[in-house]
């Protein structure tokens, strides 16, 4: 009896010992039911062979090489089926060329940059596509440290670059994100290009990197860049495309640089008007209003998307944009450091945005990082967008490895929306995009396959640039609209895409240019859910016109042309 | 349930007898056992005790293992110093304190974490070992982990503290509005004039979309040098959404017109900063020494440090800017030719940029132009340099040269209007 009344009591007083030293319980994010895999790697059967090039490792620590590269998904041939172009970033002397993989028949890529013309080395920063000269083939656009580069599509697979003074897009500075955007409504997409900081000071830094070693710097010590506007001029009266022309300083631009990372262009205040939003890292967003008459004002902080809720500048950089939760009105959604958090900018009335990255679910997860690309995509075909996003450090974390690039590597993340607007981190089933730490900054999405999911492609610094298939399980209906304008050639960048399905709406912008220095399909998903049926699609056209088409049924890709649906009054 | 003992005499009730009788002796092998029950009772007791004690007491973990192998020679010094203090003292607080400020000052945050643990089991009342664990903790992959640690800080200081405003902000990111405004207010209570409460509660008004108690929270934070600027964008916000744009105009270019906000004064991260040894260490300390404008220090140490440091190109760019500033230009000269020639070739141009900056102090405008030229070669991105580079060429009479370096600051960096002067003055004048 002694012996077991010792024994437990002694159990009992350890179990108030451990109970009482353990003072500081760790909060945990809800557990939810595990899920199956939304993803899966098909990287090596797509044969896609490319390993990202960042250039040389030699303890300079060039601060270009942390910002890493983007990718393009476009149809450069216009056979229906989307090709890849993937970026180095080694520098002009490099042996590694930016490559371009076309889809065959049977979904896999193969190599077809040799002789095309876009197979260029520089240090490679964003992409984006678009037809430029509204010739019926999408042109290339490459940014780098130190240049903007402009392929034009000559059809079979060529491209021919065209030099500044061609092209009239003279960009020495350090170029990342850009973005087509028809912003005088005159049938010609102009450009956007954002630019970073003016490197011009070699800093030590990496203070508090572990053990006093040098790192790479961020862009507080520099001076932010002027990010710049091209208008395209059109075409001659022989029908000779005549390139662009720099509007940075009339249009008003030119009076607020800033280390610009992210761009996306849409009408923010509801006028019809397209608008250009640039993520700033470390500073202030800018959101340029456009005045209608070639210029803009800078109008972030009055309409709320300057700053996170507390009023600070962070390190704004990837960006996906739309209706999470079905109310009409588009949020804004910007990726930032591991030490901050996501911004999450909910539109309401039109025109205005407050940050709410909480109230909606996404300060609530299994892990964070620091992430860069970032897509808002339906799917499950549920008929709710959902988040993914992909992560990468910009410091080091521990000691330099003997791989480099490990010491920065970090796990990416998927948020699934619940249909109301409320997101849960579903990353942890999610081995294929989430499992394994990268260094990843660009992730660009669309359908590759032609099955309806929308798929992923995820590049990373100084590895493989991964592909990712959409194997949801018993995902819902869909449609894809490609928009198109007959007269101009060429997809309706700017268009808005109306579906609906009994009292359930979803609007989708047609605007390839988002995520992080990535050009994603440029054609509008929608996941249904269960609808089987829909009502004739809307599509507000990039002039302010308004057309309805009749869609015959659903889970399939649907093309509208402008002027074969029935012209309806625009509200 | 004890059984009855035979040997034992019964009496009626349960009751003793009265009588004084005899005692009754229990027998010799019952009166070992019960000696023998009562010394293992005691032994047992004894051996609970020790073992709850060894439960109970402060434990000292162990000291943890740092690889010093590929470490800056100083910060592996001072690190091996604070461990052995530790060692020296295994139950000093101070001494776990320090190496865990140690570490944490030189990026070594795991282990920093864990000896701040330590210290904070040594004195649970010294704020400042959770606090540091908060801070680290906010760094990891889920920085809600931090809020315990904040929690305990925040109770062991005045309730206006640096604890209580970071942490009000966790609870708030987290989406804990109610508990955040609760601490919010308690501190309310007590400092009516709170800076971190009001703007706080401010945050929460936005949030909670009461516009008008936010900018009732946020007048008398207003003209903080600390806040100012933050608070002035959440009037704007607030402004706008109630509808009135002409005061959301008037504070927005007030806004354009504040300085950024100052840092958070932060008294624990301040201590760990001061303990930051090594190249990066030292250079940091010069910079501070400069600012304050003990130029003559910062260059004693700077040259103490390219003595420790001799293949740093950047020690060698320091002493160079150091003794530049102090009009040795000779001398600045020839500490950045030392680094021209440690550096790898992209760092080269910010060396390069310096001796044309300081030959062009002067006036030996060619040699500054060459230096210009070879930076802009390595850097063609620099607007500055090919700015200075244009002042040097006209200096030196090459007015097409200037004209050209100048149209190519103004191609990097558009709206400088120094170079758009320059370029004017020159197409004007014939």
């Amino acid at each position: 009896m002694p012996w077991r009344l010792f024994r437990d009591l002694s159990l009992w007083i350890t179990c108030l010992l451990v109970a009482g030293c353990n003072r500081t319980p760790v909060t945990d994010a809800p557990k939810t039911e595990a899920g199956p895999a939304w993803f899966a790697d098909v990287t090596a059967e797509s044969r896609i062979d490319f390993v990202h090039d960042p250039g040389p490792i030699d303890g300079s620590y060039f601060f270009p090489q942390s910002v890493g590269s983007g990718v393009a998904l476009f149809d450069f041939d216009n056979d229906g089926r989307l090709d890849i172009y993937l970026i180095h970033n080694a520098g002009p002397k490099s042996k590694s060329k930016n490559q371009l993989f076309h889809q065959q028949p049977d979904g896999t890529f193969k190599d077809v940059s040799a002789g095309s013309g876009v197979d260029v080395a520089g240090f490679g920063m964003g992409v984006a596509t678009a037809d430029v000269n509204n010739d019926g083939l999408v042109d290339l656009l490459v940014n780098e440290y130190g240049a903007t580069r402009l392929f034009i599509n000559q059809g079979k697979g060529n491209f021919t670059e065209w030099t500044a003074a061609e092209s009239g897009i003279d960009n020495p500075m350090w170029g990342t994100s850009a973005s087509f955007v028809d912003y005088d409504r005159d049938g010609w997409l102009d450009l956007v290009v954002v630019n970073y900081v003016e490197l011009s000071q070699t800093q030590p830094c990496g203070n508090t990197a572990k053990g006093g070693h040098r790192d790479y710097c961020g862009p507080d010590l520099f001076k932010g860049a002027v990010s710049r506007l091209y208008r395209n001029r059109g075409c001659d009266k022989d029908g000779k495309w005549l390139g662009f022309e720099d509007r940075t300083q009339a249009a008003g631009l030119g009076s607020a640089p800033g280390p610009g990372l992210g761009v996306f262009c849409a009408d923010f205040n509801g006028d019809g008007w397209p608008d250009i939003f640039i993520a700033n890292d470390g500073k202030a967003n800018h959101l340029w209003i456009n005045q209608k008459n070639g210029t803009f004002k800078e109008e972030a902080v009055r309409r709320g998307v300057a700053y996170n809720s507390f009023g600070q500048g962070q390190a704004n950089m990837g960006i996906a944009y739309g209706d999470v939760d079905g109310e009409g009105l588009p949020a804004l959604f910007v990726t930032h450091l591991m030490s901050e958090e996501h911004g999450f900018w909910k539109q309401g009335p039109r025109g205005l945005f407050e940050e709410k990255a909480s109230a909606v679910g996404l300060t609530t997860r299994r892990w964070r990082g620091t992430a860069f690309g970032t897509v808002m995509a339906d799917f499950d075909h549920d008929g709710a967008l959902d988040i993914a996003m992909v992560n990468g450090g910009v410091a080091r974390m521990g000691p330099p490895t003997t791989q480099f690039w490990d010491a920065y590597a970090q796990r990416n993340q998927l948020f699934v929306n619940n249909g109301r607007g409320h997101f849960h981190d579903r990353s942890e089933d999610n081995p294929a995009l989430c499992g394994k730490p990268n260094v990843a900054r660009g992730l660009a999405v669309g359908d590759l396959n032609g099955d309806g999911g929308l798929d992923l492609v995820v590049t990373v610094i100084g590895g493989p640039a991964q592909i990712l298939r959409n194997v949801v399980p018993r995902r819902g209906h869909w449609l894809i609209v490609r928009a198109v304008d007959p007269a101009l050639k060429r997809d309706a960048i700017g268009a808005e895409i109306r579906v609906q399905a009994g009292n359930r709406r979803w609007q989708r912008l047609v605007q390839p240019g988002y995520s992080y220095m990535c050009s994603n399909d440029p054609r509008a998903h929608f996941g249904l859910g269960a609808a089987d049926k829909i009502e004739p699609i809307e599509v507000l056209w990039p002039d302010g016109s308004l057309e309805r088409f009749q869609c015959p049924d659903v889970d399939r890709v649907f093309e509208v042309q402008r002027g074969k649906g029935q012209s309806v009054q625009a509200k | 349930m004890e059984k009855a003992n035979p040997s034992r005499p019964s009496s009626p009730a349960g009751v003793a007898p009265t009588t004084a009788a005899a005692p009754t002796i229990a027998p010799p092998i019952w009166r070992r056992r019960r000696l023998v029950l009562g010394i293992l009772l005691i032994l047992g007791l004894a051996a609970g005790g020790w073992w709850a004690y060894q439960g109970w007491k402060p434990r000292v973990a162990a000291i943890p293992e740092i690889d010093l192998a590929d470490v800056d020679p100083e910060i592996g010094e001072a690190i091996s110093k604070a461990r052995a203090d530790v060692r020296a003292k295994p139950r000093s607080e101070e001494a776990w304190g320090k190496l865990a400020m140690v570490l944490h000052a030189h990026g070594f945050y795991d282990q920093a974490f864990a000896c701040y643990g330590t210290a904070a089991d040594l004195d649970a009342k010294d704020p400042r070992w959770p606090y540091l664990q908060g801070l680290i903790a906010t760094r990891g992959e889920d920085p809600f982990t931090a809020i315990p640690y904040l929690e305990k800080a925040a109770e062991l200081t005045q309730a206006d503290s640096l604890p209580t405003a970071k942490l009000g902000g966790l609870l708030m990111t987290q989406g804990r509005f109610d508990e955040a405004e609760a601490r919010y207010r308690r501190v309310l209570k007590e400092r009516p004039d709170s800076a971190y409460a009001n703007l706080g509660l401010a945050q929460l008004a936005m949030t909670r979309q009461q516009y008008k108690d936010a900018l009732r929270y946020a007048e008398p934070v207003a003209e903080n040098p600390i806040f100012r600027k933050r608070v002035s964008a959440l009037r704007v916000a607030a402004y706008e959404r109630l509808g009135d744009h002409a005061a959301a105009d008037a504070e927005r270019k007030r806004m354009l017109t504040l300085p950024e906000d100052a840092a958070w004064p932060d008294a624990g991260l301040d201590q760990v900063s001061r303990l930051q040894v090594g190249l990066n260490g030292r250079l940091k300390q010069v910079s501070q020494m400069a600012q304050q404008g003990h130029l003559e220090s910062a260059v004693s140490l700077l040259k103490s440090t390219v003595e420790a440091y001799p293949n740093s190109h950047t020690a060698w760019g320091f002493l160079g800017k150091g003794l530049g500033d102090m009009k040795d230009y000779a001398g600045a000269e020839e500490a950045f030719q030392k680094a021209i020639a440690l550096a790898p070739s992209l760092d080269k141009a910010e060396h390069w940029y310096y001796v044309g900056f300081y030959r062009q102090e002067q006036r030996k405008y060619k040699e500054a132009a060459d230096a210009y030229l070879a930076t802009v070669e390595l850097r063609p991105q620099d607007a500055q340099a090919h700015f200075s580079l244009g002042e040097c060429l006209e200096a030196s009479g090459d007015r097409k040269g200037a004209a050209d370096a100048y149209r190519e600051a103004l191609r990097h960096r558009p709206g400088m209007a120094s170079a758009r002067d320059r370029l004017a003055n020159l197409t004007k004048q014939p």
